[in-house]
């Protein structure tokens, strides 16, 4: 039963109908996911495609203009050598000086700008409508991101199918919504920043400086020149990184300078890079203009048409050869980028969003650049896992810590202890502080009602409600308080909402559905009764929905002969089908329900080493939220993985030196969370590997229990441990 | 059914151990807790074993220091209270009782940076949460096994705060004090354990 790894579990051999329905709609997802991506990357090409062709027309303008001239040229020597042929060749020479100083002049002011408003002016709008539209892009490419983003999380939220589940676990909510605050690997960044400043600052001045001064200080009409082509180079570096941008959608783990790039896109002058573009292709015609006079002064008037001509077009191929070369250089960095972000893959699980701290990295990185931020300094650990530390210790109740439940996006949590009492923290101020400075955080509200010991607690997020469930059989509904209380507010007796009255013995745990409706929002309890309870928290009146029982539906009145039924010890709903709820018993046997009719439906095969003592029985059972997996922690040191479809065991191992006692799954679906009575608090990689990844000891033990509940935040990188020692621990 | 958990040696309420089998410990002298919290195990297990033996509760344990079992009977105490303030919620409320009364007495609520006529439940409930909040400190107690000198000062405010909302009880919700008295006798626990430390302080505790 306990088989070795590698084993996907996938449905195709079993040809179930919902089994079918799930590949399909999670095919069609992915299918849909994939389009929106291909769009976005279209409508990018096109924009770069009509930047490109824009400057293409520009620096064709550019070349009839300049022949023009050259013409021009041609004229006035010829004009010139008639009268020469009566003159000393010393005069001519001042002249010729004089002549083509004077049309240089003229060039740029008069025939160039002039040429360009009136013959070019199809060149000009569609340049500035091509370069608007790129800067405009970005702003449009977030907010598709973001639509994607949410989008890819509904997905990947509803999805369950294992099939798809390698696909969508590199693409996972987390992994989608961490880039934009990631600070970037400073290596590209800097030379890119820089960039920026400069074709930022300097394009402002080389127009004029262009205009002036080029037709005086030829030695210096190649120097100026040289920032607009830099600038120009650099700008569609910068286009072709924004491009970049885009197609990170489809390589999500791609990308972290590229964000920073975003960030600085969007953060820095949106203007400048606008205006870098225009100037640069500005600074292209002059510079150019700048390098033929130069030649034209060199060959002293004996300029012949062809050679300026074959000079102009090894100018544009080196031209072209520049921006190739750039162009290349980008693409090394992208390939870099890619290499980089691929080994970071794993880690990215664990850095999200909305992390203050992070937040606060990305932006200082944006900065200071050659400052590196603390993320990098993981990646450059070479560790390709985040490290859980301790960052802070929550003292307020007074016995042990059962249970801890987190607010789905808040840094808000709930916890339960065996004093009776249900402590709401609200963890907003305390992320920001140092890690140095400790101080003792006082529980935001205190809910006193229960008149024994509190065995679970579920935070309903988005009913604004805590639910806990006691020793003395009841289930309580409390409202939170508005952010706004004080920890010392009036006592406010309309927090309590109501109490679940119905079972007849201590309850043990407590799981909400794991999708919220408007008008109904299902509670499972599991009691030592003997039942499990599943409560309609929304319903007028009776909120008891149902009680499931050991044996099935008809099993109220004990049929003789019959050992008792046993006790449920967890319950849990099915992510996977909604529908069910899994139960797991003292005995050891984990049952699947149908939530609408009671009925047992499939029971597993999760007893292999119960010996009929509760020293083997079964202490909690949680699901993962997207593959068809269902994870038990026995008192008997054992962690196991059954395939909810099947109810075979997968895998079992041997956890913890002493009972294992809860359980989580990270956000990412990627890692297993366990702590025991030996007070560990143990990291399980669940696709590749099935190894401890980390362990820490954090709790002491009281009695013979140590940690009692550990839970992942179901958005943010934190995790809690709550243990016999009264204490919760926050780590990060 | 009931689960073989009284015949496990192990001192641990497994999920879905029933009620009334729940912390069946078998009652062993302090020396064989093994754990950093053996004092808290002792006191609680002496309580469960028989609190109506007062003596035996406020009993220093031999070899042990009087501040630290006086703190874990502190921390039992508050622990206690919340299912009396559970009880006096039902009764005891704003319009009820505006004041923070006992008898005569009117005490001020001192959870606020300047001490407020608070109505009986919320000084009730800051004081409670207060003293737990400040037995919980790192500050004032960061171990459990030793108390720093400096710490001591605040056991007599805790426990003439907490003791006034027994006050209270008796004298406005006599029928929950009693019923919670016999519940779980913290009253007279309370008073054993205040005589036992009254050479502390005995001459400030306020007659009521």
């Amino acid at each position: 039963m306990a088989q070795t790894y590698g084993q996907q579990q996938s449905q195709t051999p079993e040809h179930t109908l919902p089994g079918v329905i799930h590949f399909l709609q999670s095919e069609w997802r992915r299918f849909e996911r994939d389009r929106n991506e291909w769009e976005i990357e279209r409508a990018e090409m096109k924009a770069r495609i009509a930047l490109l062709e824009g400057e293409r027309r520009g620096i064709e303008n550019m070349k009839i203009d300049l022949m023009r001239r050259v013409k021009m040229l041609e004229f006035v020597l010829r004009q010139e050598s008639k009268y020469l042929a009566g003159k000393l060749p010393t005069q001519s020479q001042s002249f010729t000086k004089e002549s083509t100083s004077i049309s240089t002049e003229e060039g740029p002011e008069s025939n160039d700008i002039d040429s360009l408003k009136s013959s070019i002016t199809s060149g000009r709008p569609i340049l500035h409508h091509k370069n608007l539209s790129s800067t405009r892009d970005p702003k449009y490419r977030t907010k598709s991101r973001e639509i994607l983003k949410t989008n890819s999380a509904i997905f990947v939220g509803v999805n369950s199918n294992p099939n798809s589940y390698n696909e969508i676990s590199l693409k996972k909510p987390g992994n989608v919504s961490i880039k934009p605050s990631r600070p970037a690997p400073s290596t590209p960044t800097t030379p890119s920043i820089a960039s920026i400043n400069s074709s930022s600052q300097l394009p402002l001045e080389n127009p004029k400086d262009d205009i002036d001064v080029v037709p005086f200080e030829h030695e210096d009409g190649s120097y100026f020149p040289r920032y607009g082509e830099e600038s120009m180079k650099k700008d569609v570096n910068f286009a072709n990184n924004s491009n970049y941008e885009n197609h990170s959608i489809e390589n999500i783990s791609v990308g972290n300078g590229i964000d920073e790039m975003m960030l600085n896109l969007n953060s820095e002058n949106n203007n400048d890079h606008e205006r870098g573009i225009n100037y640069s292709s500005t600074n292209n015609k002059s510079k150019q203009i700048g390098e033929w006079k130069l030649n034209q002064v060199k060959n002293k008037s004996k300029l012949a048409y062809s050679k300026s001509a074959s000079d102009l077009k090894e100018e544009e191929e080196q031209l072209t050869k520049d921006v190739q070369k750039k162009f290349n250089l980008s693409e090394d960095k992208v390939t870099k980028l890619m290499k980089n972000a691929k080994k970071r893959k794993s880690q990215e699980i664990l850095s999200i969003t909305s992390d203050p701290l992070l937040d606060e990295l990305s932006l200082s990185v944006e900065d200071e650049s050659p400052q590196k931020s603390e993320a990098d300094r993981i990646y450059e650990n070479g560790t390709d896992r985040k490290v859980w530390r301790q960052r802070f210790t929550l003292r307020s109740h007074l016995d042990a810590v059962r249970s801890l439940s987190w607010h789905r996006s808040e840094l808000l949590l709930a916890s339960g202890s065996e004093d009776g009492t249900v402590k709401l923290w609200d963890l907003k101020g305390s992320s920001s502080n140092k890690l140095t400075v400790v101080p003792d955080i006082e529980p935001l509200m205190t809910y006193r009602g229960h008149s024994a010991a509190v065995n679970s607690v579920v935070l309903g997020t988005e009913q604004h409600r805590c639910y806990s469930a006691s020793m003395d059989s009841t289930v309580r509904v409390w409202n939170l308080p508005s952010s706004k209380r004080e920890t010392y507010g009036p006592v406010d007796p309309s927090l309590n909402l109501t109490t679940y009255i119905g079972h007849t013995d201590a309850i043990w745990d407590l799981r909400l559905f794991p999708i919220h409706f408007q008008s109904t929002q299902l509670l499972a309890s599991a009691s030592a009764d003997g039942t499990v309870k599943i409560w309609d928290t929304e319903a007028e009146g009776s909120p008891l929905k149902s009680t499931l029982y050991y044996y099935g539906n008809n099993s109220r009145e004990i049929i003789n002969g019959r050992p008792p039924a046993p006790i449920p010890t967890s319950v849990d709903f099915v992510h996977s089908d909604l529908k069910k709820i899994a139960v797991s018993f003292q005995n050891s046997i984990i049952k699947l329900f149908d939530v609408e009719t009671g009925q047992d439906v499939l029971t597993f095969e999760s007893n292999e080493t119960y010996d009929n003592s509760p020293a083997t029985q079964i202490n909690y059972i949680t699901i993962h939220p997207t593959m068809s997996l269902l994870f038990s922690a026995h008192e008997d040191k054992y962690i196991r993985f059954f395939d909810v479809n099947s109810g075979k065991c997968s895998f079992s191992m041997l956890a913890h030196l002493d009972s294992v006692t809860s359980l989580d799954v990270d956000p990412s679906g990627m890692i297993l969370i366990s702590g025991g009575h030996d007070n560990s608090i143990r990291l399980w990689d669940i696709v590749s590997t099935r190894q401890c990844i980390q362990e820490f000891v954090s709790h002491r033990r009281k009695s013979d229990e140590g940690v009692l509940s550990v839970k992942y935040h179901p958005s943010l990188p934190w995790i809690s441990s709550g243990g016999a020692d009264s204490i919760i621990k926050i780590h990060c | 059914m009931t689960s073989a958990t009284k015949t496990t040696s192990l001192r641990r309420n497994r999920p879905g151990t029933k009620l009334e089998d729940a912390y069946q410990f078998e009652h062993i002298p302090l020396e064989q807790f093994d754990s950093a919290f053996a004092l808290q195990e002792y006191l609680q297990s002496l309580i469960r074993k028989d609190k109506e033996n007062l003596d035996q509760l406020v009993e220093l344990p031999p070899g042990q220091d009087e501040e630290t079992w006086q703190y874990e009977h502190l921390r039992q105490l508050c622990l206690e209270l919340n299912y009396l303030v559970v009880q006096l919620e039902t009764e005891c409320n704003r319009e009820t009782c505006p004041e923070m009364k006992a008898d005569e007495w009117m005490y001020l609520c001192a959870a606020h940076q300047t001490s407020m006529n608070c109505c009986a439940i919320d000084y009730i409930v800051h004081t409670l949460d207060g003293a737990t909040t400040l037995l919980n400190s790192h500050k004032y107690f960061p171990s459990r096994i030793s108390i720093p000198d400096t710490s001591l000062k605040h056991y007599q405010p805790i426990a003439r705060r907490l003791y006034r909302i027994f006050a209270h009880a008796w004298f406005h919700h006599r029928e929950i004090f009693e019923s919670f008295e016999g519940a779980i006798d913290n009253y007279k626990h309370m008073i054993a354990d205040r005589s036992q430390r009254k050479q502390d302080f005995s001459s400030k505790a306020k007659p009521w």
